[in-house]
């Protein structure tokens, strides 16, 4: 695994200040004709320091012009918002000095290397060369480049160029990233690989990421905090598991063998256990052996089932049941943005 | 010795007491775009074979040519012979070319996006265009090169007075600085190549053929020389084709200078306004 070199945090105390991105009662309007769009309407957003906040939501929610103005692209018509501390209109070329981002399409100059996009990057910034070398080693190492990077980029395929602007936004070692949509369009291999870049870097780095996706199963993956974005206001924002939670009880499904009415019982004694009961459907095959399993155990929890796993494996030992197989289900994010938005997130 | 994350952003705290870029963003701004655009010029087989040969098709049509159909040559061109006569005006209309062309670099990284990485970067705004700019004019003076190189093969013979050759540089660049920006104007306001092309594609050939290029003005009927004299390139032509090949300035250098400085701050100031435009209003 890549380590990469990281700011100490004696080294800029005042990025340090929490939270890194603060947002209220932002509003961005664009002329299309006659109609006037509302593409961002009053988003209140906090994103603390050290934390990774996706912005959930389908297309034209308003995701990419938020960030648009976060990275001071654009500026906001009205609201404010502050990125480190920084005002992103006022204090703009301090704003740039310490972010950096990836955007919704791809865009890296087919003609030249990857390693040439790097360094143009380093150099935009200001970096002295020798830093600009070694980091264009340590980043080519962290998004697995190694062979490709003195290529062109033309002949890299979507996700190579995906994990090269990934590479580009870090160069700089940015205080706030900003992701647009990292994975869109991405095979599931390089989304797994993006996935795991970002939770490197924030468990390496403390770095904090404001990324957009309209894939549930991503926010439900990478973030700390999710923010329901829709028609350009943010419905709802939470931790996935208290956005998921607020909606109702995890059920826990257990194939298995054994003393099915004693397991069954002792389940029924917990507090945290809301019902149990046997399917009915009875015998199933226990998934990727083959082996038919006696019995199929379903237990409704009153809160999320993670603290009571491991209980609920002794209640079974102790009743003499023998567990095969174990699965929780849980309600999605996609049940969440339905209730908040009464529409369905498209894949 | 290894520069480390921490000290880079040592130099980073020296910047954030600054509110505002300073003029060593701007500066490394505009070196870091245009040697991205210059290794992409390298790089490209397409571009210079265009600009190598646009060059060399030009000087060998008009000059061989034209010049051996063209009767009574030392008429039309009293004081030098026809190849200096017409060589300015070729110089000229391929650093046009090359303007034009620089252009579409603009447009192409806005269209693209690759604009937004420039546009969130610690550089200022003028830096993205600046360096832009500078890149064009850079492969216009190459190609200048290869004309008054090619002149010289053909016999136009050339002005050895440094301070006039040098003069005749500046005119050069003033001329083409002045497209630069118009051409940087369009490449802001253009929605795609197509339209980049409709808007600029009237100055190209009239720019030479509604022009002092190839005839003298008063040999001239009255409509296409009132014509020639709206056009910058009548003046650019009279001064360098004295400062470069020591021809009889028909009109003056006290006029052409004055004229070609206004058209080339209107043009740039032009470029300036569309692309300061084009980034705080996108799309
Ligand atoms: N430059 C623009 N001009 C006009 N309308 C725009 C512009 N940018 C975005 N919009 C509109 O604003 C809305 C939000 O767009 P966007 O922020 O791109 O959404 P998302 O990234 O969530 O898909 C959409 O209706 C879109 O069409
Ligand atoms: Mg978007």
């Amino acid at each position: 695994m890549t380590q990469i070199a990281q700011p100490s945090p004696t080294a800029a105390p005042s990025f340090r200040r929490s939270p890194a991105i603060e947002v209220s009662g932002l509003v961005r309007t664009f002329q299309a004709g006659q109609k006037t769009i509302r593409a961002v309407d009053g988003v209140d957003l906090q994103v603390e320091s050290g934390s990774i906040y996706a912005l959930l939501g389908p297309n034209g929610a308003g995701k990419t012009t938020t960030i648009s103005i976060l990275t001071t692209l654009i500026p906001p018509t009205s609201g404010l918002a502050r990125v480190a501390g920084y005002d992103v209109v006022k204090d703009a070329a301090q704003v740039r000095r310490i972010i950096g981002a990836t955007f919704q399409e791809t865009v890296v100059d087919k003609n030249l290397s990857g390693r040439d996009a790097l360094d143009t990057h380093g150099r935009l910034y200001h970096l002295p060369k020798a830093l600009i070398k070694s980091r264009i080693e340590e980043l080519t190492r962290l998004v697995e480049l190694e062979d490709a990077i003195d290529r062109p980029t033309k002949t890299y395929s979507g996700g190579m160029k995906r994990r090269l602007e990934l590479a580009r936004g870090l160069m700089t070692a940015p205080q706030v990233l900003f992701l647009d949509e990292p994975t869109q369009g991405l095979d599931p291999q390089n989304r797994d690989r993006i996935w795991t870049y970002i939770r490197q870097l924030r468990a390496e780095q403390g770095l904090t990421i404001l990324l957009t996706t309209h894939y549930m199963e991503e926010a439900e993956q990478l973030a700390d905090r999710v923010g329901i974005i829709d028609a350009g206001r943010i419905v709802q924002s939470g931790t996935p598991a208290e956005l998921i939670g607020a909606l109702g009880e995890d059920v826990v499904t257990i194939l298995g063998d054994g003393n099915t009415p004693n397991f069954l019982e002792s389940l029924r004694q917990q507090s945290y256990v809301d019902w149990a009961s046997q399917y009915v459907s009875a015998a199933a095959e226990v998934e990727g052996t083959g082996e038919i399993a006696a019995a199929t155990v379903q237990i409704g929890l009153r809160e999320q089932a993670g603290k009571f796993l491991r209980p609920i494996v002794e209640l079974a030992e102790g009743a003499g049941f023998k567990i095969a197989d174990f699965s929780i289900k849980r309600p999605s994010l996609n049940d969440v943005f339905l209730k908040y938005t009464g529409r369905r997130l498209r894949d | 010795m290894a520069v480390t994350v921490e000290q880079r952003l040592d130099t980073i705290n020296g910047l954030a007491g600054k509110r505002s870029e300073t003029w060593r963003e701007l500066a490394g701004g505009v070196y870091t775009l245009w040697r991205k655009h210059m290794k992409k010029f390298r790089r490209s087989v397409m571009e210079i074979g265009g600009t190598l040969f646009t060059p060399i098709l030009w000087m060998l049509l008009f000059g061989l040519s034209m010049g051996g159909m063209v009767k009574g040559i030392s008429d039309f061109t009293p004081s030098v012979n026809y190849i200096a006569y017409i060589t300015p005006g070729l110089m000229l209309l391929t650093c046009l070319t090359a303007a034009i062309l620089g252009g579409t670099t603009l447009l192409m990284e806005r269209t693209t996006g690759i604009i937004k990485e420039y546009l969130i970067a610690p550089v200022p705004r003028l830096a993205v265009l600046l360096g832009t700019m500078s890149s064009s004019l850079t492969k216009a003076f190459l190609q200048a090169l290869v004309i008054i190189v090619l002149g010289l093969l053909l016999g136009s013979g050339l002005n050895l007075n440094p301070l006039e050759f040098v003069g005749g540089l500046l005119v050069l660049l003033v001329y083409t600085l002045g497209f630069v920006g118009i051409a940087s104007a369009a490449a802001s306001k253009a929605r795609g190549m197509e339209s980049y092309h409709t808007l600029i594609g009237v100055l190209n050939l009239p720019v030479l053929f509604l022009s002092n290029a190839l005839y003298p003005l008063e040999k001239m009927p009255v409509v296409l020389a009132v014509l020639a004299y709206l056009n910058p390139t009548t003046y650019a032509i009279d001064a360098i084709r004295g400062l470069f090949y020591g021809a009889t300035i028909e009109i003056g250098l006290w006029i052409d200078i004055p004229v070609l400085l206004a058209f080339m701050v209107l043009g740039l100031w032009y470029g300036f306004r569309a692309f300061q435009k084009s980034v705080t209003t996108p799309n």
